[in-house]
């Protein structure tokens, strides 16, 4: 008895050439249309998180400065410098100049003003609070026909020199120097006891302190982060 | 004979402990002092500072009772200045530094910023200088020690810092400060007694470097236009034409330019325009003095007082002639 070989592997190989034939994926022809709108998307995806990342990490460190105007960087230097002198002359020599003293030791910007080009400034004195009001009649000017700098707005101005005598850290004398400006169209501001406290309301013009930064204070208000 | 003998014997006795007591006395002396000395030196503040001006401020601050080292070598550009192993082994020495830290010392900062060194305080010198700075507050004008006012506030702030540092001297050094402080506003008084009486409302000015501001500021002026692109660099024919042109619009009377700078388009910008030009300090130049930054304010202020009288002058005669016209 002879098995036909040759019958067997064609019956084998038809049957399993059918199954095989039977479960063939059908794969679409590709047209990179959802590739590319799987990779567009996921592109977007990133950028939007990454810049939402970004800004708001921005935001956290953005340091907002107020800058001070050209018009009274010199007055709030001599005010800063009177400042430490007379602490230095409390200190040191156990004084504590009036302001008629510190006129009469023309001690800048408490002495009048020599130079007619130069800001004005009219003193108050409250204990040891010092406020001076620098009306709008006085900018620098030769600045006004400056070419380089921005034309400077005729604005008043108020200084403010606060000196604390409880001795603060490390047996400091504490101070504290803030200004603020008023547009020229509004009433020349009259200095009150009460701007000598630090948390005064704003004035009716909306006015409000800005806190020039020194050694003695931490927290200034000149420069803050939002 | 013997007698003699014996008190020769005595004497020479006397003379060998007399010999040996100084010995002992002056080995003593010695142990005193070495043991002494180290410490003292220990003690001794090492104050470092990185321009010219502040050499003279530290200096004149701490006297004899700090030592101030210069961070670079006398006779450099701070503009383009890179530290060598031996500053950076300098400043290792040092127990602080006092810096401009607002744009003039930028090759020092770098290093500051990169470098960890835990006991070396770095004083601020700009720290409570209210500061001329461009409209978004972002860049500031270093050139604070150009002017008398600013000198005086940095004073004060290292002063305080250096006090802070060695307390035990703290007050030698606010007092110095003090007194520098005075030497310097007598200079500037000087100079606003002859100019008191001018009429400066008129008088427009240019410089050839940004670096005047601060000290003009203080007798009421502003810079109209700065004539070169940058600091020691020259301009081009197109920016020289329009520098030419600016300071024309601007009417500038007077044009203010370094000490020694020997440049070219000065002479054409001052032909040109008819202005009148007269060289300050910038006080960043030679060997480092006690003396460089009393020195030079006093030259910068007679400079400015003449070149303020000129243009006074100069405007008198001007209003003169058109009236007659």
């Amino acid at each position: 008895m002879t098995i036909d070989n040759s019958a067997l592997t064609n019956s084998t190989l038809s049957t399993s050439t059918e199954s095989a034939l039977l479960n063939i994926e059908q794969v679409p022809a590709w047209n990179g249309n959802k590739e590319d709108k799987v990779v567009f998307s996921a592109i977007i995806a990133i950028l939007v998180i990454a810049t939402a990342l970004l800004w708001l990490r921005h935001q956290e460190n953005t340091v907002h400065s107020i800058v001070i105007p050209k018009a009274i960087t010199q007055s709030l230097t001599e005010l800063s410098n009177a400042a430490e002198e007379i602490i230095m002359m409390q200190s040191l020599e156990g004084l504590q100049p009036s302001l008629n003293e510190l006129k009469e030791l023309d001690i800048a910007p408490f002495a009048p003003e020599r130079l007619t080009n130069k800001l004005d400034l009219h003193w108050q004195q409250f204990h040891h609070c010092f406020i001076a009001t620098a009306p709008a009649s006085a900018p620098p000017t030769a600045a006004k026909s400056s070419n380089n700098t921005p034309t400077q707005t005729r604005t008043h101005y108020q200084f403010r020199l606060l000196i604390d005598d409880s001795l603060g850290a490390e047996d400091l004398i504490t101070y504290q120097i803030d200004w603020r400006e008023f547009p020229a169209h509004s009433l020349l501001p009259t200095a009150k006891q009460n701007d000598c406290t630090t948390t005064a309301p704003s004035n009716k013009s909306g006015s409000t302190w800005h806190q020039f930064s020194n050694l003695n204070e931490e927290n200034n208000t000149d420069v803050h982060a939002h | 004979m013997f007698t003699r003998t014996k008190s020769k014997n005595n004497d020479s006795n006397i003379t060998n402990v007399s010999k040996k007591f100084s010995q002992v006395l002056s080995f003593s002396l010695v142990l005193f002092f070495s043991a002494s000395f180290p410490l003292k030196c220990l003690a001794t503040l090492k104050v470092g500072v990185t321009l010219h001006p502040y050499y003279s401020y530290v200096k004149n601050i701490v006297g004899d009772r700090a030592e101030v080292m210069p961070l670079v070598k006398a006779g450099f550009n701070p503009h383009a200045y890179k530290l060598s192993p031996a500053d950076l082994s300098r400043l290792k020495e040092m127990n602080a530094i006092v810096v401009n830290g607002i744009g003039h010392d930028e090759f020092a900062i770098e290093v500051l910023d990169r470098l960890s060194l835990p006991n070396l305080t770095v004083i601020q010198a700009n720290e409570s200088v209210p500061l001329l700075s461009n409209p978004e507050g972002t860049k500031h004008n270093p050139h604070t020690f150009v002017s008398i006012d600013a000198t005086i506030r940095q004073l004060y702030t290292i002063a305080r810092k250096l006090a802070k540092l060695d307390p035990e001297n703290g007050k030698f050094f606010q007092r110095n400060a003090l007194v520098y402080a005075k030497k310097l506003r007598k200079i500037k008084n000087q100079a606003l007694q002859k100019i008191t009486s001018l009429d400066l409302s008129r008088i427009r000015i240019a410089s050839t470097h940004n670096a005047y501001g601060y000290l003009l500021q203080e007798f009421g002026m502003t810079v109209s236009a700065v004539v070169e692109p940058a600091h020691g660099v020259s301009p081009s024919a197109s920016q020289l034409q329009s520098t030419i042109n600016k300071i024309r619009k601007a009417k500038v009377h007077i044009l203010f330019t370094e000490l020694n700078m020997a440049n070219k388009y000065i002479d054409v910008i001052e032909k040109e325009t008819q202005s009148r030009l007269y060289h300050f300090s910038h006080m960043t130049y030679g060997e480092y003095r006690n003396d460089l930054v009393v020195e030079d304010m006093r030259h910068n202020l007679t400079t400015l007082v003449e070149a303020l009288q000129y243009a006074a002058s100069h405007l008198d005669i001007s209003t003169t002639n058109v009236r007659v016209l």
